[in-house]
Parts: C-alpha cells; structure tokens; sequence
C-alpha cells in the first residue's frame, strides 16, 4: 500500500511517500523570508502555490499516481496555525477527492518515528532541536513523554536571534556553524539547566552585551559550545535517570556537525549507542508523516484539523 | 574498590564502606567547560550536603572532598525511590524538601532517582545543581521539576503522588505557600505547547 504524507507546520512544505518499509520518495520546498525571521502569511502563501508541483514530483519519484495512493497523512502539528491550515486543506480536499482515508499525525512524533526507522534503533532517547521546539522524549507506557525541554526559548530561535544580532540572515544556523570553526577563545557563558531542562534566555541577555566587544567567531564558538553542552548533559540525564541505552538528535539543529560529535562522544562514553540522521530526516519532512500515518493507521480516528499546541505526550501509541 | 552506579555524571565506588563520588571528564565538553562545572559542582555538592547533614536533613553523611575533587559520603543502604515508587513516601518526600527550602537552599534536581528509601526514610543526594536562595520562584522551580518527573517517570501514580506531595508542603511552608504556587502556575502556562482547547 501507497501512503502519501503532507508536512507543513512552519517554513517548509514537504511531501513525502512511503510503502510502509521504505521511503520511496521525499519532496520539499522552504519558504525563504527576504528579511526576518518567518512571516505565518507569507509562509501559508508559498505552500499553497507550491502544493501542487511538490505533490507531482513527490509521486513521480515514488513512481506511483494519485490513483494509486491508498491512504493520506498530514502533519497536524504543533506549528503555526496559517501554515498548518495549508497542509491540512491540502490533505483534506485529496482525500475526498480521491476517496480515500486520511489521518492526523503529530509532527513531534514524525520526527521520532523517521529517527527510529533510519537508525534502526528501537528504544532511544531522542533530543528534539529545532526552531520552535526543544525536548527531549522517550517512549514510556504507551506515550512519548516529554523528561526535559526548554524553559523558555527554542534553541533554533535562540541561534536565529544571536544571528540576527551578529547580522547574519535567518536561519543563522549554517553560518553560525561556519564562523565558529574560526573561534579560539571560549567565553564563558550563562550555563542554565535544571533537572533535565534546560534554558536560554540568559544567554540571549549575555551576548547582547558583548556584540562589537568579542571577535564574532568566538561569539559563534562559544555559543554552540555552551549550547550544545547543555542539550548533550540534559540528554544524558534523561538516558540515565531511565535507563535508555541510545541516543537520536532530530529537528532542523540536527544538521549542525558539532552537535552530532557530541552526542556521538556522549554516548560513546557512557557505552550508548549513536547514529547521526542524514540531513535529508533531521529537517521537516513529508516522509516522515507518511510513515507515521502507516504506523498509526490502525489508532482510532480523529478529527483532522490544525493544533497549533499539539503535545507530544498526549497522543497514546498503540502500534508500539 | 567497586563500582556500584554510573549516573548522569558520576561514577560511584565503593570502598571499606564509603561512598566514593567521582564526577568524571566529560569527552563531549570543550576542557574549559568540562572543568569549571566540574570543579564549581563537586565543591557546592559538597558544602550543600554538609549544610544539609548538620541541619538534621536526611542526607548521607558527606566525609571529605579530596584533591582531585572526589566527594566521599556515607554509604546509605536502601533502594533508589524511582525503582521501587510509591507515593507512600511523599509526605516525607514533601517534608525534607520544605525543610531545605526553608535553609534556603534549592535542590535544583529532585528526581525520584535521587531520592533513596532505606529504613523508612527518604535521603536526599546529589546536589550538583543545587544552589542558595530563598526566592519562591527557585524553590517553584524544584516542585515543577518534581511535578514533572513524577509525571514522566511514573505516570499511573502520578496524580496521587503529586497530591500528596503538594497538600503536604503546602501545610509546612504556611504563608510562604502562595507566592510559590502563584509561580509554579506561571511555569506551567509558559510551558510551550501546552494544549489549551
Ligand atoms: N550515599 C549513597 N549511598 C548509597 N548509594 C548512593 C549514595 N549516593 C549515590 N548512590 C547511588 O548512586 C546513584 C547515582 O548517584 P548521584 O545521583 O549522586 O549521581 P549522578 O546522578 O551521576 O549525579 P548527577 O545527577 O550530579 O550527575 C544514586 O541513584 C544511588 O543509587
Ligand atoms: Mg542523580
């Protein structure tokens, strides 16, 4: 069977398609602000537009027709409400259309669940790092519970302010990675975590201080160092405290290489399993939906419509 | 000398009865971070637990803190309360922690895996994260911590134990109650992503 997956909860739209062993494609586009951060309109706009040529090339790699999809999946949330009406109507008119069913995936989980397919790893503890969202999360008792997250703000925004405020465009996260190659002095910043959370906002306050003082490459270098450490302590913690013996870095910070060398020194250590995602899963993908709704397929049926606040921890897993 | 836990951080031994706790370089760390927060923990872990111990807090009993900043303590033989939970135990649970607020110190960790149960008390360990203060929104910080590691770690219970938890640190911490829950809330509204329809 055929299982056609929407993603659409920030700045990328993405389509992807699935037997339910194999991806068989994974086609997206990203809305690319001219100044700023993400505009929710603007973002809704380009996903509309690009539906329609995403969807075809999605199932021209897959080498299937509509006709021939048998199921459809759309990302539910949580994200922002305009650009998640995008996906979900999208989802909506194909299925009646087409007469087939679909289903609501929670995009935290699609994240999760295209980890555990790649790396094979059937039990980890997974640190979830992207713009909006900071967790860390492990299966336990029929959910995916959240052991620590983010106080406050995410660490992509965090890394999108510094940026911003270095000059660098959004999203900051690729040069800020390229500048800190070039840092030599470590500056200590605000080291904040409790139990197994975490939280940026002193460091935000830190480094406005000390723009135009410190070399930028040391700013880069020192935040990615501090950073990083706190997500890698507070994700050790939570493979401690329940005795999870791997490790899966997903969301859009997961591309960045120093992060991944960490998690791998982490874990090598403490005798845990690591395998880095390809960049291809780490970022929002339709894939990954796809095959969240082949896993889920047999859940109950809910509404589908957009949950801008969707948990991670309320949706129960019964496929597991 | 044996090793008999590795935790987050550390690796505990266990030698002529004494507990050893080491709290190893990390690999993961640049050196400059690895040994500014391992130095600045052993030693606040040490002095805070010292503190604890004479103030009648049931804690191991902290021995010394050597050159290369090992903590040697009392053993204390009894189970952590995370692998063998029940909420019996979180009235004295709520007891301590009110006790250490009141010292004004913050734990900054009270997980149930460091909370151990022997002979029907509860000691706390491991105060790495903890710190001095006595302003409500830090000591709102520890119940939120604890709300939530009840929550995660021990779902069915949860509920029950927190109640339990809670009525009874309200009752030891009085007037000083409402500021702290007025807090407690705000960290629970702020909480991202909370599902509010
Ligand atoms: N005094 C003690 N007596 C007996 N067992 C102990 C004692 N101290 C620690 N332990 C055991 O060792 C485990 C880990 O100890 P602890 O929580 O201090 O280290 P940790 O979790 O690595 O510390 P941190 O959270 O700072 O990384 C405890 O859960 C407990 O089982
Ligand atoms: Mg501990």
């Amino acid at each position: 069977m055929y299982i056609l997956g929407i993603e659409s909860t920030a700045h990328t739209f993405g389509v992807g398609i699935t037997d339910g062993n194999r991806i068989l494609s994974n086609e997206r586009d990203t809305f690319m602000p001219k100044k700023g951060g993400i505009v929710p309109r603007e973002a809704a706009k380009h996903h509309y537009r690009k539906a329609p040529e995403i969807i075809k090339s999605a199932l021209e790699s897959a080498g299937i027709s509509l006709q021939q999809v048998d199921m459809f999946a759309v990302s539910q949330g949580p994200g922002i409400l305009s650009c998640l009406k995008a996906g979900v109507s999208v989802g909506v008119f194909l299925s009646r259309k087409y007469k087939k069913p679909i289903i609501g995936v929670n995009h935290c989980i699609g994240h999760i669940e295209i980890g555990r397919l790649m790396t094979g790893f059937n039990d980890p503890v997974i640190l979830y790092v992207s713009g909006g969202n900071t967790q860390i999360i492990t299966y336990l008792n029929k959910r995916y519970a959240v052991f620590g997250e983010t106080q406050d703000i995410g660490v992509g925004n965090l890394l999108d302010r510094v940026g911003r405020m270095l000059g660098i465009p959004f999203p900051a996260g690729p040069e800020i990675e390229r500048l800190s190659n070039g840092g030599r002095e470590y500056i200590r910043f605000p080291y904040t975590i409790k139990g197994m959370d975490v939280s940026f906002s002193g460091i935000e306050t830190y480094v406005k201080n000390i723009i135009g003082i410190k070399r930028r490459e040391d700013v880069c270098f020192s935040l990615q160092e501090t950073v990083f450490s706190m997500l890698i302590e507070a994700s050790e913690r939570a493979m401690a405290y329940c005795g999870k013996t791997s490790l899966i870095i997903t969301g859009g910070v997961a591309a960045n290489s120093r992060l991944n060398e960490m998690g791998k020194r982490m874990c090598a250590q403490r005798g845990a399993e690591f395998r880095a995602l390809d960049k291809e899963y780490t970022g929002d993908n339709g894939a990954m939906i796809a095959y969240t709704g082949y896993l889920m397929m047999n859940e109950g049926k809910t509404e589908i419509r957009p949950r801008p606040r969707f948990r991670t921890d309320v949706v129960e897993i019964n496929y597991r | 000398m044996i090793r008999i836990a590795t935790g987050a951080e550390a690796e505990l031994y266990k030698e002529d009865g004494v507990i050893i706790k080491d709290r190893v370089k990390k690999r993961y760390r640049i050196r400059e971070l690895d040994e500014a927060l391992r130095i600045s923990r052993n030693a606040r872990e040490f002095a805070i637990m010292k503190r604890c111990h004479e103030s009648g807090i049931d804690t191991p009993r902290p021995i010394k803190l050597d050159i290369k900043g090992r903590i040697y303590m009392e053993n204390i033989a009894g189970y952590p309360l995370s692998s063998k939970f029940s909420s019996k135990n979180m009235g004295k649970v709520a007891d301590m922690l009110w006790r250490l607020h009141s010292l004004g110190i913050v734990h900054g960790d009270p997980t149930t895996a460091n909370m151990l149960v022997s002979r029907g008390r509860v000691f706390l360990i491991d105060f790495g994260l903890s710190f001095y203060s006595k302003r409500a929104e830090d000591r709102a910080s520890d119940l939120f911590l604890l709300k939530k590691a009840l929550a995660s770690k021990h779902p069915e219970q949860a509920k029950i134990a927190y109640k339990k938890f809670i009525s009874r640190y309200k009752k030891n911490s009085g007037k000083e109650f409402k500021p702290i829950l007025s807090h407690l809330r705000d960290m629970e509204t702020r909480r991202r992503y909370y599902e509010s329809y």
